[in-house]
């Protein structure tokens, strides 16, 4: 394995402008050499450089891309080395530099994309699967055994018998992306690259198409390069694993080892759940099993506020007489979010289009809040009462400006000018693209746009919202971001339909599931009820996330009462199991005197800060304290949380909209907070900060705990990490977490801190 | 979009480059050299039929009525009524009485009328000779509906392969096709996505319409330059600009008995067409005695 078989030496790359839009990626130094036979994976965060890395090392870039003639050292420099060929070279002839290598290099090097439906170039399943042999030259016989074993590989041996008749609309998304898989590897390639090539896959989809490529290299001579974030499938697969951020390479090691080191974690998507257990094996070592024992899981009730959507005997016919839709039968109250999947092709996407109101036609009754939609009035209202946010952003940009696009529904439904302004206004702060307002949706990023459709969508405040995989294509942090928006609108009383193949958004964001196959709903219920049911979730090829996994293993064995369903959950029991640890009060009158205290050391260290950002809630008193003994009034507020009111540790931070201008900073900027406690909201602010300026960010709070991710550079004082810090002005809250959890100790000690009456400080 | 096979497994329909059609049907089986002589063929004798001194109008009504008979057979027959019957009936009607307007020929009135100065007759023989290209028109509309109804893209690209097309050619042509599915495809989606942002819902004045309309190139033209150039890099990545002569492929529509059989029929329908008139020959002399 030690042979090389990819080599990039000192590659400089960066895009040349197009249309206007300069790119501000740039790949410099960067070196990397992939050894025979090995499995490599690539990570990162989106627009980190992973595709075109991939195109690199394909020969795309730079040969497919137009440069400037004879001023290519200015984009692109070094050289890639492939199966000892050179793809690309920077060459200088007399006084102009050129391009020289050999390119794309196939059959020997493969390169999977992730849309499947560019790369599906012909009209026929057949033809898709023969086009690269024929190339070859290969003969008939030979086409025709490697189509079958590469079908095989990707499990879709049962087309065979058609393939000659299927047209690329009669496959899924799904179907497209296993066939051109399998068209690369019926070509044999000596490496092969896949760039992210499951994003359409289901979970169980997804994992049978790696195992089938990872059994490939076990029996053959193939290294394979992988972009993907899945920690499960890097762990599982990968030898080597590659962390990319902003064109460079921020570690190269063994998947484990990136996994658990704690400085890598936000460049990555982290299994949470293993960096709560390390070994599944020794989980109930690592767990106080009578804590397991008496745990029952606290769970957000859906609201039921009436019916909002009534669909009874939904039948849809396509043209051709094939049945989309085969008596359909649901009803979603309002306040409802409800997560709609199944695989693909079983009328997930055509019953969107009915309760939409785009699919007319249909026979049955589908009713929005007690009207009926086949009446032609109800159905052109409905753009106003059910949004749609689609897979793909590019879809639905029909404007070239921010601020137009989110204004395009609004006219649409005849709203008032300034009452539009007020609405797009609002909405671009609440998706945090308030400084994009005036810029060209289609070069936005892919997140940015991403956001940008939920925008226009949500700017038309519709009761019923309808969200096609909007985790597809986008890293989890992206997919989050989204996820948080549709819970916050969901707590406003929207009524959230999400289709997905994602089961981790689903177990945590969604309280209902309805499964569909066929055309028909074949499951209705809470997502425990659904992984519980081993039958259906294997006729639905649906796999648990391993939170639901490692809890299933518990209540089997008769440890747990109930399935615990995401790693906020496991955080959760976690934090119910630690809540017998100990407390301490941090009073009013201690609060000054850190206040004071912490002032001259800022002062002394750091001089007067040009402003103070202050964390909302828990920053406000201390920061205002800071404010009044170093005299600075400039302060603004953030909100973020990692927990939430009740004190329930989150996965992820959430952060408010924070669109200010602080390009007048000549100093430093002081951002406050009463504790460094996991760290993660202090990090979490910083980095949204550190985006809007360059000046330095200097980070104070009261207390540290020495598992903080972020040091504070002044602090008044050091707690352990198991200390709940209560603070004076918090008695309220505290106490009413205390409650929620049943945790009696901390409600013993808030009584004897406060008195049974409240307050006794004050 | 649900799939288009039934659930035995089993695929009933094909995807044709209009529709689809009954995977077993035998216009479907035909092979497209065979469709385009028949075509070819048919045409030609249905024109002469329409243009003859004595228009042929039991002639046309056979073709036209074998070709329904087809469009049944090959389960195409429902999207010619849904889609196009209506378009149809109304432009064959218009064309009816424009030609009876305008082609005032024979005397035997059925009725007449004035407008102005101007004199208008419908006489039985106008009428007769305006059935009879109505007819032939409509014989020849349906014919290429069938051909295009039961005919697959990939299919018209094997055979210009087996004419020993160059492979670049024939691929550009089926990427043409490729890319105008994947236009189809997108476009469903933008417009239920101008949909769902109330596009069509509110009425507007046909200015707005426009601009509407206009809407829709803008998602249209980003996506496709964006797949234009990923399917540029899938083509390099299939090995395509390194490709000299390709191997033979797997499937080969071949020309069987049934096109041996069509390509006659279509060869004596023609022959008909130029010997005789079958109208006359069945006794229609009343008919054409008029004229």
């Amino acid at each position: 394995m030690d042979e090389p078989v990819v080599e990039l030496r000192n590659i400089k790359w960066h895009y040349p402008n197009f249309g206007g839009m300069k790119s501000n990626f740039l790949m410099e130094n960067f070196n990397l050499t992939v050894y025979r036979n090995e499995f490599l994976g690539i990570t990162g965060a989106t627009g980190s450089g992973k595709s075109t890395l991939c195109q690199l090392i394909a020969g795309l870039i730079p040969h497919q891309i137009k440069l400037p003639y004879g001023k290519a050292n200015e984009y692109f420099d070094g050289e890639v080395i492939v199966l000892g060929n050179v793809v690309s070279k920077l060459e200088k002839k007399g006084n102009e530099y050129i391009i020289s290598g050999k390119g794309a290099m196939a059959p020997e090097v493969g390169l999977v994309m992730q849309d499947p439906e560019s790369q599906f170039l012909t009209m026929s399943a057949l033809n898709e699967l023969s086009l690269g042999l024929q190339i070859m030259g290969l003969p008939k016989d030979e086409i025709v055994k490697r189509i079958k074993e590469a079908l095989e590989m990707v499990g879709l041996e049962d087309l065979y018998e058609l393939i000659d008749r299927l047209h690329p609309s009669e496959l899924s998304g799904g179907q497209k992306q296993r066939l051109v898989i399998a068209s690369f590897l019926a070509m044999r390639p000596k490496v092969l690259i896949l760039d992210e090539p499951t994003s359409d896959l289901d979970s169980a989809g997804k994992i049978e198409v790696i195992e089938a490529i990872s059994r490939l290299r076990e029996k053959g001579d193939i290294t394979v390069i992988l972009v993907e974030h899945d920690p499960e499938i890097l762990k599982k697969f990968i030898d080597r694993l590659v962390v990319l951020h902003e064109g460079k390479i921020l570690a190269i090691d063994k998947p484990e080892n990136i996994f658990s080191d704690p400085g890598l974690s936000k460049y990555i998507e982290v299994s949470e759940i293993e960096t709560i257990f390390k070994n599944d094996e020794d989980l109930v070592k690592q767990i106080d099993l009578e804590a397991a024992r008496v745990y029952r899981p606290s769970r957000r009730l859906e609201k039921s506020g009436g019916p909002a959507l009534e669909v009874r005997d939904l039948k849809y016919e396509y043209p051709d007489g094939s049945r989309a839709l085969n008596g359909v039968n649901l009803t979603v109250n309002k306040g409802e979010f409800i997560a709609l999947i199944g695989q693909n092709g079983s009328g997930k996407s055509t019953f969107s289009k009915v309760i939409s109101g785009y699919l007319t036609k249909w026979e049955g009754e589908v009713k929005i809040f007690g009207k009926d939609i086949s009446e032609k009035k109800v159905r052109v209202s409905i753009p106003e009462i059910v949004g749609y946010v689609f897979q793909n952003p590019d879809h639905q940009i029909f404007n070239r400006r921010v601020d137009e696009e989110i204004a395009y529904g609004l006219k649409n439904i005849g709203m008032k000018e300034e009452e539009i302004k007020e609405r797009v206004d609002e909405t671009l702060k609440r998706v945090g693209l308030s400084n994009k307002k005036q810029e060209d949706p289609l070069f936005l990023s892919r997140g940015e746009k991403r956001r940008l459709a939920l925008a226009s969508v949500i700017a038309m405040k519709p009761e019923i919202l309808i969200v096609d995989e909007p985790t597809t294509g986008q890293d989890y942090r992206m997919s989050r971001e989204i996820m948080e928006i549709l819970l916050e609108l969901n707590r406003e009383g929207s009524t959230i339909i999400v289709i997905t193949h994602d089961m981790r958004l689903v177990a945590e964001y969604c309280r209902r599931i309805v499964v569909m196959k066929r055309g028909r709903l074949i499951f209705d219920g809470t997502p425990e009820k659904l992984f519980e049911n081993e039958e259906l979730l294997k006729e639905s090829s649906l796999l648990p996330p391993k939170a639901v996994q490692i809890s299933k293993k518990l209540k089997e064995s008769g440890i747990m009462q109930d399935l615990l369903l995401s790693a906020k959950e496991w955080l959760d029991f976690l934090k119910f199991e630690n809540e017998k640890k100990r407390y301490v009060l941090l009073s009013f009158d201690s609060m000054k005197f850190y206040a004071k205290k912490l002032s001259e050391e800022i002062l002394k260290k750091y001089g007067k800060p040009d402003i103070i950002i202050y964390i909302e809630r828990g920053g406000m008193v201390i920061a205002r304290l800071i404010s009044d003994y170093i005299g600075v009034k400039d302060m603004l507020s953030i909100r973020a949380s990692y927990y939430t009111d009740e004190g329930v540790p989150s996965t992820h931070v959430t952060l408010g909209s924070f669109d200010y201008n602080l390009d007048d900073v000549r100093n430093y900027i002081l951002l406050v907070d009463d504790i460094a406690d996991t760290g993660k909201t202090l990090q979490a602010v910083l980095d949204k900060i550190k985006k809007l300026t360059t000046k330095p960010v200097y980070v104070c709070t009261v207390a540290f705990k020495p598992h903080s991710e972020v040091k504070p550079d002044i602090f008044a004082y050091t707690v352990d990490n198991d200390t709940w810090v209560v603070f004076e002005y918090e008695e309220q809250e505290t106490k009413r977490a205390f409650q929620k959890r049943n945790n009696e100790i901390g409600l013993k000690f808030m009584e004897e801190a406060f008195g049974k009456q409240g307050n006794k400080y004050k | 979009m649900a799939e288009r096979k039934n659930r035995e497994g089993q695929k009933k329909y094909l995807k044709t480059i209009l529709f689809s059609a009954k995977a077993d049907s035998l216009f479907v089986n035909l092979h497209p050299f065979t469709k385009f002589v028949l075509f070819f063929l048919l045409s030609i004798a249905v024109i002469l039929a329409m243009t003859k001194s004595h228009p042929d109008l039991v002639f046309s009504l056979i073709v036209f009525l074998v070709v329904l008979a087809f469009l049944l057979e090959s389960g195409t027959l429902k999207y010619v009524i849904k889609s196009y019957l209506s378009l149809l009936f109304v432009a064959f009607i218009v064309f009816l009485i424009w030609w009876l307007i305008f082609n005032q020929i024979g005397n035997s009135i059925l009725f007449s009328f004035h407008i102005g100065n101007y004199y208008f007759r419908i006489t039985k023989e106008s009428l007769y000779v305006g059935v009879a290209k109505v007819f032939g028109y409509a014989a020849m509309a349906f014919l290429t509906l069938l051909i295009l109804m039961t005919t697959r893209d990939v299919d018209i690209v094997d055979a210009l392969n087996q004419l020993k097309v160059p492979f670049k050619q024939t691929f550009f042509i089926s990427l043409i096709f490729r890319s105008l599915n994947i236009m189809e495809e997108d476009l469903e989606s933008i417009r239920h996505a101008q949909f769902a942002r109330g596009g069509k819902a509110s009425k507007k004045n046909p200015l707005s319409r426009i601009k509407e309309f206009l809407a829709l190139s803008i998602p249209l033209t980003a996506l496709m330059i964006k797949r234009a150039v990923e399917m540029g890099s899938a083509l390099e990545a299939r090995g395509f600009s390194k490709s000299k002569k390709l191997s033979e492929p797997v499937v080969k529509k071949r020309i069987r008995t049934a096109d041996y059989v069509a390509l006659i029929l279509s060869a004596f329908a023609l022959y008909t067409s130029i010997t005789m008139n079958v109208t006359n020959v069945l006794g229609g002399q009343i008919w054409t005695s008029l004229l």
